[in-house]
């Protein structure tokens, strides 16, 4: 076929495509009958009232010299994991502010860090294109650093987010710039599979956020700077199951609603919204009014669920964090503007395993806890 | 003769403009290939399309998924809520330990290195307290909630504290440690 033939093709492609994807919209828009928020309006729902007190900081991790950029807890034993600017993985006692190990790492340049299911060993990744795993129980050599037992190299950009698979020590799941989503056997360092890439459907643009669904962990969802978030089935490597659109924007984080039927995700467009899995309805747009012109509008850089779902926390690059009713889609509390609240961007955030606590990570080298601290009223 | 023919032949040959050649045309091998590759993949994403277009026909309206993540959040407790609904009596009482709580002054110091062995005080059967640990009694018996229980401390009542909980059935609010540092021997009832 001749270079002018093939582009006709691509031409007629590509109208074909941008129509199909038209009538998919519309067909949606026909099932959009409601949203979260009116169908819990109509039930005669109302939003949760928060005292200013209630949520409280009730630790603030200070030891990081450089911007905290991302964080995870262990699935128990309150203890966390932070990734810094400065080159350094930090983990602490949550309880205690106390740091149990300072990890200096090769490639200072580090965006990304998790904490195995076991609480054993952490990984973390960043521009040099590689996720380096550290066992925390090793023998620190001579210069008091714990030596890296494992890198796990074959992505072609930098790694952006990481996550180990629920129960399972052996099986990582890494984004990166070069648009793929890769399973990892971390015992052996070898890919098991990757998840897009130049032939099989996957997303367009770098890929910056990984979230696996703890009550299915054959499944798990990606955003990416190509405005949507896809969900995988670990087992089929060659397709997305769903590609989910609406967001304007990149989406920088994605996270598994509690009951793993559902997803949410944060943009560069400012806002939230929650997914259903299953059907690809979007379920809700968790948006603010902000002040001051279009530059100035705020990208959420990362979200969590309580326990129970009913609260979305959203960190903003202004140095918010809505508590947003997730029922209601309004904003309860703003822990941006409480008391010890962080002086810049919250970078990553994440939730205890037990729900009972909230870890902020900043731009302003801290991170924080926060606890509730109030009166419950028992109804 | 045949010389200067043959030379008068090379001249006129000369002198003709040299035959221009059409330009060799260069083969952009890497542009069609990856031109070649776009089509496949789009031909690839309208076969996905397609599938998503026939599977939309039989699915149910958003507001089925409202429902369904209505009733879930519902139906969690959660420790950040200042509300939740009280479980049914049967159900509730019958797990509450009839325990009383110590203020712990080695926990309350930082000294406590584990949360499954803080001493408990009990209220025995006539109304007397006894205690375990070695701890006094009296301030076991300063309670005066019926229903009081130990909970596993959070980082809202961490390990400085005995994470105590106190309810009554003439108490509408369920009060924890307010400053994370002592517990709440008695009812707070509002």
């Amino acid at each position: 076929m001749s270079v002018a033939e093939l582009k006709e093709r691509h031409i007629a492609a590509t109208a074909t495509v941008n129509s199909l994807r038209e009538r998919l919209k519309q067909r949606r828009q026909l099932l959009l009958d409601t949203d979260v928020a009116a169908f819990a309006k109509s039930q005669g729902r109302s939003a949760i009232s928060f005292n200013s007190t209630d949520l409280i900081c009730c630790r603030t991790l200070q030891g990081h010299t450089g911007k905290v950029y991302s964080l995870d807890w262990t699935p128990e034993r309150n203890r966390i994991v932070s990734a810094s600017q400065d080159g350094r993985l930090i983990v602490w006692n949550a309880l205690t502010s106390q740091k149990t190990h300072a990890i200096k790492l090769q490639c200072p340049w580090v965006m990304t860090c998790a904490f195995a299911p076991n609480g054993q060993s952490v990984a973390c990744g960043g521009l040099d294109s590689a996720c380096s795993i550290f066992n925390l129980n090793s023998q620190v050599d001579r210069d008091g650093n714990i030596p890296v037992s494992r890198i796990l190299t074959g992505h072609k950009g930098y790694v952006y987010s990481c996550q180990y698979v629920p129960d399972q020590e052996t099986r990582l799941i890494t984004s990166s710039g070069d648009q793929t989503c890769v399973l990892w056997d971390v015992t052996t360092g070898q890919r098991i599979s990757v998840f897009g890439g130049e032939f099989p459907s996957g997303h367009t643009a770098d890929v910056l956020s990984v979230s696996i669904n703890s009550s299915n962990s054959n499944m798990f969802v990606s955003g990416s700077c190509d405005m949507t978030a896809r969900l995988w089935d670990t087992r089929i490597a060659s397709r997305a199951v769903g590609t989910y659109h609406g967001h304007q924007g990149d989406v920088n984080t994605v996270k598994f609603f509690p009951d793993g039927q559902r997803f949410g995700t944060g943009s560069d467009d400012s806002t939230c919204r929650l997914y259903d899995m299953r059907t690809g309805h979007q379920l809700q747009v968790y948006s603010q009014q902000h002040e001051g012109d279009d530059n100035d509008v705020p990208i959420v850089t990362s979200i969590a669920f309580s326990i129970s779902g009913r609260l979305l926390f959203a960190g903003y690059s202004s140095g918010d964090c809505y508590v947003w009713d997730t029922l209601m889609a309004e904003v309860v509390l703003n822990l941006g503007t409480s008391q010890n609240s962080h002086e810049a961007r919250i970078s990553c955030l994440g939730l205890s395993s037990d729900g009972s606590a909230l870890c902020t990570g900043s731009w302003d080298k801290n991170l924080k806890i926060w606890a509730f601290g109030g009166h419950r009223k028992v109804i | 003769m045949a010389a200067a023919e043959a030379l008068e032949e090379k001249q006129a040959d000369a002198t003709q403009a040299p035959r221009a050649r059409s330009p060799r045309r260069y083969t952009d091998l890497c542009g069609r290939h990856r031109l070649q590759a776009r089509v496949q993949l789009l031909s690839r994403e309208i076969g996905f399309l397609e599938e998503e277009l026939q599977s939309v026909e039989g699915l149910q309206p958003v507001s089925v998924c409202c429902k369904e993540v209505d009733k879930y959040v519902g139906t969690t407790p959660d420790p950040l809520i200042p509300t939740y609904k009280k479980r049914h009596k049967s159900c509730c009482f019958s797990r509450w330990l009839r325990a009383m709580v110590c203020f712990n002054a080695t926990c309350f110091t930082g000294g406590c290195s584990s949360w499954q062995n803080r001493p408990c005080c009990t209220r025995r059967p006539n109304g007397s307290c006894s205690s375990s640990g070695g701890y006094p009694s009296r301030s076991c018996c300063s309670v005066s909630c019926s229903r009081l229980r130990c909970v596993i401390p959070r980082l809202s009542c961490p390990g400085y504290s005995c994470g105590c909980v106190c309810s009554c059935s003439n108490c509408t609010k369920v009060r924890l440690c307010p400053t994370c540092l002592c517990c709440i021997s008695h009812c707070v009832c509002e």
